[in-house]
């Protein structure tokens, strides 16, 4: 009871209410007090607990609050939250008793609030808003040629404009989270509507045109949203995925030819955003374009391995003439074999592709594979061509 | 309605479901009619939002996080198409496509080093170093980067093991063993089959079999010049981290 002080009700810089609770006794340990039926409130830096009576308040420091405890309440007492105290400063004003026995409090709640409150309390003492430093803001003179003049320069000027930059972002932020929550709110019911239409399409196939259902794709490419019945029935590749389609093969016809006609699909992602520089296009994008290149003919074609690698080469490159130079590669090399880091670094090709090729080669029974704690190596088939 | 019998009947009821259906388009071409102004309404308000809150995304990550995660609660996907109106007037994409751009990038140059396995923070150091400093990106950016580079098919993923998060750009999967091995080389740096052993209360023969897929994928080093021979993890050299 003695880390209590006297103190007015108003609030010091940096502090603000976290939550209020009427009817509140205080217990020195667990002796009551007089003081009953008070109103408590919890700021970030104080618990401050005054009598309608009165006009001053007592104070308790949160810094001096170690543990919360609560305890139930039972058919003749009300629910109390126990909060044990460290030793108050010696600096600290003075306060109803001077000094006491007991290193704990309670606040009785003899209207309820108790869990709330609780909540609140512990989340006021682990943030320890008392701890942060306030930047101190001036106040602007309000056209007194006496008083003050607001001052710009020097390091409080430079503080003052600190911290109004802070202000004005925090104020943004929360402009912006304000008006991000309106948007999604329309956006959800956009999605709503999709969906009821999308149902209307899977029930209906025969009688929604063509032209219409294009329209919604579209929509639904323009809102991402992801609709499992159109892109079973039509795929997810739209206009726009055609036009990207030819785009992309023209653009880099040429580079792919100088890697050896063979591209990492990831390396063709890389390529044509750095090539366009604004308005990149989505790894999806560049796959659904990729996947429709076979379709139009075009001098580039997608090829899936069994591993799940995909590659953009040249169409019409022989598969047979692609094994064939792995397999001189690995003649070349006899004694030692080829692992699929050698054949990278040898032939200037990306590892994952190396490995490719050579499990290619083995499929088509023209290399054999070496595992070992040395890594996979291949050779050539030997037991075929000697025999 | 009472069921009646004879052709009559049977009449009406076709005339009654040709009515129902004609109305059921009816209500389909509004719906679709509704769609259509509701995009329209849509795309202005976005606008609107796009011209005060643009910057917002492009420097606080904090706000990129709840703006993407807000997208998920409601099931859109604004990084599904560079044409998407998200992309388009908000400029989600191109920053999140160029994120995954540089992280190819990344991954592909520091491979021969680490064998395909990088920490998060590593990334997330060197990527931050080039850009201005409010600019800068944090970690949930690059996951999400990495989510949709997955449909490549170059194998990238965001994997957790224990306290840190690495990107693995190599083909094939690693089991729990290995990941938990490397895990604990994280901590030691390096270890021999014997310490690996007793610390992780693994048998010999286990930590050797883990210790040799990842010496195969080239994860780890091997130095046999020390008796019993040591295995190393580029991935944590502190030259590694440092060097450019």
């Amino acid at each position: 009871m003695d880390r209590w002080y006297w103190c007015g009700s108003s609030l010091t810089a940096g502090e603000v209410v976290c939550t209020t609770a009427n009817g509140i006794r205080l217990y020195d340990g667990d002796k009551r007090t007089g003081y009953d039926d008070g109103h408590l409130t919890l700021t970030n830096h104080r618990l401050l607990w005054r009598h309608e009576s009165q006009s001053s308040s007592l104070g308790l420091h949160l810094s001096l609050v170690v543990l919360v405890e609560d305890e139930a309440g039972g058919f003749t007492s009300s629910p109390k939250l126990l909060l044990h105290l460290a030793q108050p400063p010696h600096s600290k004003p003075a306060g109803p008793v001077a000094a006491s026995s007991n290193s704990f409090i309670k606040l009785s709640f003899r209207q309820g609030g108790c869990s709330s409150f609780q909540q609140a309390l512990q989340n006021a003492i682990g943030e320890r808003d008392w701890e942060k430093v306030v930047i101190p803001s001036l106040p602007a003179s309000h056209g007194k040629q006496s008083g003050g003049k607001t001052i710009h320069t020097g390091i409080l000027g430079i503080e003052r404009a600190i911290q109004a930059k802070q202000e004005e972002t925090n104020q943004n932020i929360s402009h912006a989270f304000e008006d991000l929550k309106n948007l999604m709110g329309l956006a959800k019911d956009m999605v709503f509507l999709s969906k009821s239409i999308s149902n209307k399409i899977k029930e209906h196939s025969g009688e929604v045109s063509v032209d219409d259902t294009t329209r919604f794709r579209s929509y639904l490419l323009s809102l991402g949203i992801d609709d499992p019945v159109t892109r079973e029935t039509y795929g997810s590749a739209t206009q726009y995925h055609h036009h990207l389609a030819k785009e992309i093969s023209q653009a880099l016809e040429e580079p792919v030819k100088e890697v050896g006609g063979v591209m990492l699909l990831s390396e063709v992602y890389c390529r044509i955003n750095r090539a366009r520089g604004l308005q990149l296009l989505s790894p999806e994008d560049v796959m659904h374009a990729c996947h429709l290149m076979k379709k139009f003919d075009l001098s580039l074609n997608l090829h899936t391995f069994e591993s799940g690698v995909q590659v953009v080469q040249t169409a019409g490159l022989d598969q047979d003439k692609v094994v064939e130079t792995t397999v001189e590669t690995l003649k070349s090399h006899e004694v030692d074999g080829v692992s699929a880091g050698d054949l990278a670094r040898e032939c200037g090709m990306p590892l994952l592709l190396a490995q490719e090729r050579l499990l290619q080669a083995e499929r088509c029974a023209k290399a054999v594979r070496d595992e070992s704690s040395e890594g996979l190596r291949f050779f050539p088939n030997l037991f075929f061509s000697r025999s | 309605m009472r069921r009646r019998a004879g052709v009559g009947a049977i009449q009406r009821q076709k005339i009654q479901q040709d009515k129902f259906k004609e109305k059921g388009s009816e209500i389909q071409e509004n719906q679709l009619e509704q769609m259509t102004l509701q995009m329209e309404k849509f795309r202005e308000n976005l606008e609107e939002f796009a011209t005060k809150h643009k910057n917002e995304i492009k420097k606080n990550p904090q706000f990129r996080k709840q703006f993407q995660e807000m997208c998920a609660s409601i099931g859109v996907d604004p990084l599904a198409s560079g044409k998407g109106f998200w992309c388009e007037m908000l400029g989600v994409g191109d920053f999140y496509y160029e994120l995954g751009v540089q992280m190819l990038e990344l991954c592909v140059a520091t491979s021969y080093r680490n064998g395909g396995v990088i920490l998060l923070e590593e990334v997330l150091r060197r990527l931050n170093q080039r850009r201005r400093p409010d600019n800068q990106i944090s970690s949930d950016d690059v996951v999400r980067a990495v989510k949709k580079l997955r449909v490549l098919g170059s194998g990238m993923e965001v994997v957790a093991t224990g306290s840190s998060q690495f990107i693995y750009s190599i083909p094939g999967e690693l089991s729990m063993d290995h990941t938990t091995l490397l895990q604990q080389a994280e901590t030691v740096g390096h270890m021999t089959v014997c310490s690996a052993a007793s610390s992780l209360g693994w048998t010999q023969e286990r930590v050797g079999r883990t210790l040799d897929h990842l010496l195969r994928v080239g994860i780890a080093w091997r130095d046999d010049q020390d008796r019993p021979a040591s295995f190393w993890f580029p991935a944590f050299f502190q030259q590694c981290t440092t060097a450019e």
